[in-house]
């Protein structure tokens, strides 16, 4: 009667058929993804203070104001936010300028998956440039002179 | 979307540095990042880019996710945002000089794409956790039902030395079993996806 109609339920072969591809998809991941997935996790920073993207040029539009005054417009703008610290960000054509606000002299680690990439001591307004544009995924760390170090999250080009 | 206890617990356990938990984790949402790069045709090596990306920010994402059950949500918006910068990205080395002026999916498609993709992510994973605690000969039977194509009834019959005349009725207890399943509870219905039309 109408009650037990409520319920469209699937057929014994349909249930077959979802479970199926359900399992395929699990299965069809390459097993290097997977690898790297889980590898993912040993990848935290529980010291650092993580400084978080809060505005990204290539998902919330153009940067208001460029950071470098250059005449070539920056090819994507980032910044990152946390209590102690902001890191602004700007990939230009080869080589990553950097501001940390408010200005100070920090030391920034260049982390990629494989260790550290490179470090760049900052002016004592807190500029930087690192050169090349290191291989991605990479973060920075940033350590300043009195003691804090802060993590910006991982940055994809 | 649905409060699965199953996610909140190996979140509070990846959280406090389990590595199996985010294992756990990472394998029930992998199939969800993987369609979606799926839907965007990305090439591999940028799906692998784009998961990679994600996951770090997963492990990032945890120490702060206040509602365990908003996550496979995160997760499907996240891994959207980050293929559609990947395209961009591509694009931009294609057409060096040429201003953009193909727009890639519209806003209201990639979230009729995300809700699609996610509901069949949570249901997917509920079916694969429903069949993970299916008794053994169950999960062998319907592995090899599962094949393309199955075997005959003769060939599983010898493979799990059983006699090929028990084998229908063993099926139709062993999906009796996984529908019976607490996991599936309210999946098994309909098309797939009929109630998440809810408006916003």
């Amino acid at each position: 009667m109408p009650e037990h109609r409520s319920e469209n339920r699937w057929s014994d072969e349909r249930l077959l058929d979802e479970l199926a591809t359900a399992m395929r998809a699990a299965e069809e991941i390459p097993r290097e993804v997977v690898e790297s997935a889980r590898a993912a996790f040993a990848w935290r920073d529980i010291d650092d203070e993580l400084a978080r993207l809060a505005y990204d040029s290539e998902v919330d539009g153009e940067p208001a104001e460029a950071l470098t005054r250059s005449e070539s417009a920056p090819l994507r703008a980032m910044t990152f936010v946390c209590r102690s610290l902001t890191i602004e960000l700007e990939v230009a054509d080869d080589a990553l300028i950097g501001q940390v606000v408010p200005s100070q002299v920090a030391d920034i680690h260049v982390r990629v998956l494989s260790g550290v990439a490179a470090t760049v001591r900052t002016d004592e307004v807190g500029g930087f440039a690192i050169r090349p544009i290191p291989d991605h995924p990479f973060h920075l760390q940033c350590r300043t002179s009195d003691g804090v170090s802060v993590a910006t999250s991982w940055i994809t080009l | 979307m649905r409060d699965d206890p199953t996610v909140i617990a190996l979140v509070a356990r990846a959280r406090k540095g389990d590595q199996g938990a985010w294992n756990e984790l990472v394998e029930r949402y992998l199939p969800l990042m993987w369609s979606i790069c799926g839907r965007h045709r990305l090439s591999r090596p940028d799906a692998d880019d784009v998961v990679q990306t994600v996951c770090l920010r997963l492990v990032e994402h945890l120490a702060v996710l206040r509602t365990p059950a908003a996550l496979p949500g995160w997760i499907a918006v996240t891994t959207q945002r980050e293929c559609v910068r990947v395209l961009r990205a591509v694009r931009r080395r294609e057409v060096a000089e040429q201003p953009m002026s193909v727009d890639l999916a519209a806003e209201d498609e990639a979230t009729t794409m995300i809700e699609q993709e996610l509901e069949r992510a949570e249901r997917q994973a509920a079916l694969r956790a429903a069949f993970a605690q299916l008794p053994p000969l169950c999960r062998k039977l319907l592995t090899l039902l599962m094949r393309d194509p199955p075997p005959s009834y003769a060939e599983i019959g010898d493979l799990l030395g059983t006699p090929v005349g028990g084998i229908g009725p063993t099926r139709a207890r062993c999906l009796a079993r996984l529908r019976q399943s607490p996991y599936l509870h309210g999946y098994l219905s309909g098309e797939g996806g009929g109630d998440a039309r809810t408006p916003v």
